[in-house]
């Protein structure tokens, strides 16, 4: 901490001090206090498991700091939905009467009948897809804005519509060349936003060119082939060749499925080692693909067990305590009717409170054993590298913005965490 | 002992400091300077992963930071700092979330209630009718290939049935220009049900012939469905829905039972207006009826036969259903449907005997293969 060496080069450790426990702890309230909130709870619960991740995060020691409050996220929201309304009642209206009176449907022969209606009807999408990145760059600055390390704020540059207009564009050339240019995609966006991005007075830029990512493609460059195949074997219309492929196309799915990950992985970690700060300050991160997608599995499978496990035991406290209490001795078995009406409100009652339940409890489990290992996962194989050049960086003016990320929240298109 | 550690919110340098108090401040000591924080401006970071430290600011924007380590020490502070939790709301956030909050509750409430169903009435008027039909029978097709049995199968095309059922159409279109060219078809499934899509396609499930009594009873559904039709009720009920996708889903978020309220919220959204929509389809019937020369009594009667074979009786889960069906309800229609009746003993009957024994056998000359789960995605049809 404070007896950094002050030779060049050293390397500064980021630590990760969360446990289980009390995130459990945190996580089940806010997830309770949601429910019973309707939903309007929700953005302090984010806001308060923000300030406990960040402050768990820890480079050379000293904690992070989340410092957005739930008040303004949620006039934030209002402000968003208040916009959002107006523009996509009028943007859907729009486009899908464009749809009915100069949609090409198909002749019906073919099954691009189909595919020609569903798009039609589902064109209302254009109208989501720029303020989707709008909301995604809106708030991220946001949450730079609202982050601390040292005291010293982050910050990005207002630069909402640039990344709208390159973002859709990246994306339509990933579409129609099959996702061959993802990489490309991946690297110039996030570029685009190092390249904005600063810690205090020193700026982020991010060197090196998009070809660089070409090796975290390998496991979905994979995946495709083996779909290739599969699709080339099941053509053959032969007894062996369709057994084969069939089990080729359950494959290829599970090799996309961590193929993709593998890309988040991979290209994480290249592009965090094409990144400065203030020209100086070097990072590394060397996160494995592997322990990612066995905790995204195992986390699950566990999360949703215990979820189970804790719904029964509850329930079975409830069946007891119903019997001996004498509950049910209440209900007039000998009036169908009130008997009817009482025992299906019930049965609703019961369902939604169980169905709820499950939900804030494998959302809380899933906090701890999928989250925050993969988080902790990150931050121990990351690696701040020069660090003593940090230390002369100066506090920046701070970014209001009234808006927070109510887009992000009205659209859900927020951050994991 | 660790000690602690002093952020003076200008430069990203850390500093190990001396902290002491006295019964005003808190006083931090460093090599060259001495900060006083006095003790009700002293705040405590809240929801903190790591219970062995703590970190205080002040209550300014400073962005001043002090991390204690030593357990007696964060003791002694947090005694003499009764509002190291408090929360500072910055000046006019209660008249901001007044206005706020009614802006968005204001502009979804107009959106969703006033402009997207008067924009989809005005849309809905000024679409080209070849579009229409276009889009119709991509519709249709689409209908036959993933909730019935494919394009053109399951049809039943047992002699005289479908020139009986043209037969009905042309009586009741007789009186009006129908800018559309029907297409009436029994599907063969035992489900009491009847659809139509727009452009002029309408599907009658062969249970429903059955159910019926006299082919006025039939007469009546083929009619309300042609209001359906002429009215263009699925084309405004698309554009309706297309129009505030995203608009609800935008409220709830992705909070736990978000998509319970979701569903609840858009069926009480769509029940009334589908409900007003078949009103004025059974409006639309009686009247073609009416101007055929034909009674709608039976049409009222094939009401309540439907009523006793779907059990749904008085009481108060009718009470509550009405508030979330589609449609209205069944005892409700057939009392309307007989008050509209305007013939009066003898009336030409809109099939013979012939026509009508070719109707009811219209599904007789297909194998009837029994398809439970067919039949339960039939029912989900309108």
């Amino acid at each position: 901490m404070s007896d950094i060496d002050r030779m060049d080069m050293t390397r500064m450790n980021v630590a990760y001090t969360g446990e289980g426990g009390p995130l459990f702890n945190l996580s089940i309230k806010t997830s309770l206090l949601t429910i019973v909130t309707l939903g309007i709870y929700r953005f302090w619960a984010r806001t308060r498991l923000r300030r406990f991740y960040w402050s768990a995060i820890r480079p050379g020691g000293d904690p992070f700091e989340y410092t957005g409050t739930g008040i303004e996220k949620f006039l934030g929201f209002l402000i968003a939905v208040a916009f959002l309304a107006v523009y996509l009642g009028l943007f859907n209206s729009a486009l899908i009467f464009f749809g009915l009176v100069a949609w090409p449907f198909g002749d019906g022969e073919t099954g691009f009948d189909d595919f020609t209606l569903n798009l039609m009807l589902n064109l209302s999408f254009l109208a989501v897809l720029p303020m989707i990145f709008y909301a995604q760059y809106r708030g991220r600055r946001y949450m730079l804005s609202r982050t601390r390390w040292r005291g010293i704020r982050f910050g990005a540059e207002k630069a909402a519509w640039g990344y709208v207009w390159r973002a859709v564009g990246h994306l339509l050339l990933t579409i129609v060349t099959l996702g061959i240019l993802l990489p490309r995609q991946a690297w110039h966006l996030e570029k685009y936003m190092y390249d904005r991005t600063w810690y205090g007075d020193g700026l982020f830029e991010m060197g090196g060119r998009w070809q660089d990512l070409w090796p975290a493609m390998k496991h979905l460059g994979i995946a495709a082939a083996i779909l290739l195949g599969s699709g080339l074997l099941l053509a053959t219309g032969l007894g062996v060749g369709i057994v084969f492929g069939v089990i080729g196309i359950f494959v290829a799915y599970g090799w996309f499925f961590v193929g993709f990950i593998h890309f988040n992985v991979k290209s994480f970690e290249i592009m965090t080692k094409q990144k400065r700060l203030n020209g100086e300050v070097l990072f590394v991160s060397e996160p494995k693909t592997g322990k990612v997608v066995g905790q995204t599995l195992l986390g699950s499978f566990i999360a949703s067990t215990l979820a189970s496990v804790v719904l029964a035991v509850i329930a079975a406290i409830l069946a007891v305590f119903a019997r001996l209490t004498g509950l049910m001795d209440q209900i007039d078995f000998a009036d169908p009717e009130s008997f009817e009406f009482l025992a299906t409100a019930a049965g609703i009652a019961a369902a939604i409170a169980m169905y709820v339940l499950f939900f804030a409890l494998f959302v809380a489990f899933g906090q701890v054993f999928i989250t925050q290992p993969i988080l902790e996962h990150y931050t121990s194989q990351t690696q701040v590298i020069n660090p003593h050049a940090l230390e002369t960086i100066q506090q920046r003016a701070q970014d209001d913005f009234a808006e927070a990320e109510g887009f992000a929240d009205a659209l859900d298109v927020g951050a994991a965490i | 002992m660790t000690r602690p550690l002093y952020f003076d919110g200008q430069t990203a340098g850390s500093r190990v400091v001396n902290v002491e108090w006295d019964h005003e401040a808190l006083i931090i000591t460093d090599i060259d300077q001495q900060i006083r924080w006095t003790w009700d401006e002293v705040r405590e970071m809240r929801d903190q992963a790591d219970d062995q430290e703590v970190v205080f600011n002040r209550s300014d924007d400073s962005e001043a930071r002090l991390i204690i380590f030593d357990a007696e020490a964060i003791e002694v502070i947090r005694s003499k700092t009764p509002n190291r939790h408090r929360i500072v709301v910055p000046k006019g956030t209660a008249r901001r979330l007044m206005i706020w909050t009614t802006a968005a509750i204001g502009s979804v409430l107009l959106i969703v209630f006033v402009i997207i169903p008067s924009l989809a009435n005005v849309l809905t008027a000024i679409v080209p009718v070849e579009r229409e039909v276009a889009m119709g029978n991509a519709s249709m097709r689409q209908v036959e290939r993933t909730l019935l049995r494919g394009v053109g199968e399951g049809f039943c095309v047992g002699e005289g049935g479908t020139q009986a059922l043209d037969k009905m159409a042309a009586r009741l279109t007789e009186e009006f220009d129908s800018p559309y060219e029907y297409r009436i078809r029994v599907f063969d499934s035992e489900v009491a049900n009847a659809f139509a899509i727009p452009g002029g396609h309408i599907v009658f499930f062969d249970g429903l012939i059955q159910d019926a009594e006299s082919p006025e009873m039939i007469a009546g559904v083929l009619a309300h469905e042609i209001g359906h039709v002429e009215n263009r009720d699925s084309l405004r009920l698309l554009l309706r829905t297309a129009g505030s996708a995203g608009i609800l889903s935008m409220l709830v978020g992705d909070f736990a039972g978000g998509a319970l309220v979701l569903v609840v919220t858009e069926q009480l959204v769509n029940a009334s207006h589908s409900q007003r929509v078949e009103t004025n389809a059974d409006i639309f019937a009686t009247d073609r009826l009416a101007e055929a020369g034909l009674p709608s009594t039976p049409f009222g009667d094939f009401f309540d036969v439907m009523a006793e074979k779907s059990g749904i009786g008085d009481g108060v889960g009718a009470e509550l259903l009405s508030y979330i069906s589609t449609h209205p309800d069944l005892p409700g229609r057939a009392d309307d449907a007989r008050a509209a009746n305007t013939v009066i003993g003898d009336y030409v009957p809109s099939l013979n005997e012939e026509e009508w024994a070719a109707l009811r056998n219209i599904c007789d000359d297909v194998d009837v293969k029994e398809d439970k789960d067919e039949d339960e995605a039939a029912k989900k049809i309108e």
